[in-house]
């Protein structure tokens, strides 16, 4: 090995640590789905794929810690948030949720637990979550609302009772749902 | 230090250890340099320690190198490489404590790197991260959404199916199985709390 080998594989190790460490999921995490290999949405579709692992999570728990709260403790605690999206113009509806029944059972077979499966005209809503120890350690959610349809992945520990306050503490413009306590104060 | 007939000398081997452990070598050497390793203690620790650095490296957490450090390496290699033209032979086995010095240079180098870039990220990292909030934050509410979406179905289900009051819809069947007279009694009764 001559001196000048020793020093380009020095400059090559430097400039290659970063993509040494590709994984940068960690796919042995019991939170872990794969939404990428399910193959529901046409490949054609995709219109939105957001990857977001555990450093860059700290950095964005770290950076919204003062302004927003929420969101700071929520993302101090995950994992990685991985998103897949479509715009389902011409595509089958049958198609997606064909899918989505076949992805149902991927998770059920993989201990997931279903939390919520609702289904009307043209929206569809599956919640899966994975427990591990008494604690949420994975949501797994496909949804299609009209000509969307979207695969989240979370994994990392989540409280289920940020689920609710996800939409709520996000200025999100939702119908109100009726509950015994807001029945009570409706200005509230 | 044994050494097989037929598998090559320690510089030879040692050459090609990076080769080996990238699995780059052709399968007859790779054969022979398997062989060396396995009657060579010296060139066996070696590999080892070429193997160590190379997990260390790929252990390492994933770091934006900035382009002037960058520059400013690959200026000291091309010195490095001047002066290694200029100099007389070297000793057999000059290069071990050379690139071990400079793996732990690179090592050095990369992991505080890795410390600065996270207690003061460059602009560019500023905006990296507030992209990277933007989708956070919409990822979050999407779920948020589904969420909702699903607790209003439910709701909107249990006030259409009446499952809203359980109590009492058990204990009316309870209630089929009593006496006639008490049954009409707590169903009157259950029916109007």
């Amino acid at each position: 090995m001559s001196r000048t080998r020793a020093g380009f594989a020095l400059t090559l190790a430097v400039l290659l640590a970063p993509s040494l460490s590709l994984a940068q999921f960690d796919t042995d995490h019991p939170g872990y789905f794969p939404i990428e290999e399910l193959a529901i949405l046409p490949e054609e579709s995709i219109n939105l794929e957001i990857n977001l692992p555990a450093a860059m999570l700290r950095f964005i728990a770290v950076a919204t810690d003062e302004e927003e709260p929420e969101l700071s403790r929520i993302t101090r605690n995950l994992e990685s948030i991985r998103v897949r999206g479509a715009d389902l113009t011409g595509a089958s509806l049958d198609s997606i949720r064909s899918g989505f029944e076949g992805a149902a059972r991927q998770l059920q077979e993989k201990g997931w637990t279903s939390m919520v499966r609702m289904r009307e005209d043209n929206e569809e809503v599956n919640i899966f979550f994975k427990e591990e120890a008494g604690e949420m350690v994975g949501l797994t959610v496909l949804t299609i609302d009209g000509q969307e349809a979207m695969l989240i992945n979370l994994v990392g520990k989540i409280d289920p009772a940020d689920l609710a306050g996800l939409a709520e503490g996000l200025d999100l413009d939702l119908p109100r749902i009726e509950t015994p306590d807001n029945d009570a104060e409706p200005n509230s | 230090m044994s050494r097989s007939p037929d598998s090559g000398s320690c510089g030879g081997v040692q050459s090609d250890l990076e080769l080996y452990l990238d699995g780059a070598l052709s399968t007859a050497r790779t054969h022979q340099v398997e062989t060396h390793l396995a009657g060579c203690s010296d060139c066996l620790a070696q590999m080892h320690l070429a193997r160590e650095i190379q997990d260390e490296l790929r252990g390492l957490p994933e770091v934006d190198t900035p382009a002037a450090t960058i520059h400013a390496i690959l200026e000291q290699t091309a010195r490095r490489e001047a002066t290694s033209r200029r100099s007389t032979h070297a000793p057999d086995h000059w290069w071990r404590p050379a690139w071990i010095a400079l793996a732990a240079a690179g090592l050095a180098l990369v992991v505080g790197l890795s410390m600065w870039s996270r207690s003061a990220p460059p602009a560019a990292d500023a905006d990296t991260v507030a992209e990277a909030t933007a989708e956070a934050r919409f990822a979050l509410e999407q779920v948020g959404l589904a969420t909702h979406k699903a607790a209003m179905a439910v709701e909107n289900e249990a006030l259409r199916d009446g499952i809203i009051t359980p109590t009492q819809r058990g204990l009316s069947r309870v209630i089929t199985h009593e006496p006639e007279e008490s049954s009409t009694t707590l169903r009157e009764g259950v029916d109007h709390v």
